[in-house]
């Protein structure tokens, strides 16, 4: 495994994780179950502390090339995918949230919360990171298999 | 025969060379040891410029490398003419 690797499955890893926390908060929040009130700021900061310092936690260790023009291409591809992650999630995302709200209140609601917008664009970037990450794995994988 | 219809000696060339090793190889082109397992596999069509420092490794022409022969439905030179 090269360190693009490592660093696509710590990402995976870390997002999956702060994934699943919001998905627990959430669901003690429509339960209310009786938990200290936690601020989502202490999920979405260290998850975007730990993705942008994953290359320096993960940092090359021989003078050897660890980035040619394979590894280029392959990133390449895999920022597409976020991309596309990306702006899909977020439509997806603000097409049910809207539904919801005319559902719910009728047509004539709005989505004024702040924090709404603000967790809909840390999702979609959730989605990035995760799409991307997937992306870099699955690419090396394939021709990867006797390294 | 790889789906972009590339093939090389790559593999065989190296151990012509006093048993190359893959990161030996690497090491001299400049790319990494996963680059040279997916160009010998045919996963990974290099760049001409890489196709052209691997030749230069080996001290051989472009040819002797990489060889192309093109899919049935590919046009082929006589086709063009």
């Amino acid at each position: 495994m090269n360190r693009w690797q490592k660093i696509a499955w710590f990402n995976l890893t870390i997002t999956a994780i702060c994934f699943i926390i919001c998905l627990l908060l959430a669901i003690a929040m429509r339960w209310r179950v009786a938990i200290p009130p936690t601020p989502l700021s202490l999920v979405i900061i260290p998850w975007l502390v730990l993705v942008a310092i994953s290359k320096v936690i993960f940092r090359k260790k021989s003078k050897r090339v660890d980035f040619d023009e394979r590894d280029r291409q392959i990133h390449n591809n895999a920022h597409y995918v976020g991309l596309w992650a990306f702006v899909l999630s977020i439509t997806a995302a603000l097409t049910i949230e809207a539904m919801i709200c005319f559902i719910a209140a009728g047509p004539g609601a709005t989505l004024g919360h702040p924090l709404i917008l603000l967790l809909t664009i840390c999702a979609g970037g959730g989605a990035w990171i995760a799409a991307e990450s997937v992306a870099i794995l699955i690419h090396y994988s394939w021709g990867d298999k006797n390294a | 025969m790889p789906e972009n219809g590339l093939s090389n000696n790559i593999r065989r060339l190296r151990f012509e060379k006093g048993e190359m090793t893959q990161q030996q190889l690497a090491d001299l082109v400049g790319v990494t040891r996963q680059t040279i397992i997916a160009i010998e596999q045919g996963k990974y069509a290099p760049s001409l410029p890489l196709a052209f420092r691997i030749a230069l490794a080996f001290g051989v022409p472009l040819e002797s490398v990489f060889q192309y022969e093109p899919e049935s439905s590919a046009p082929t030179h006589n086709s063009l003419l």
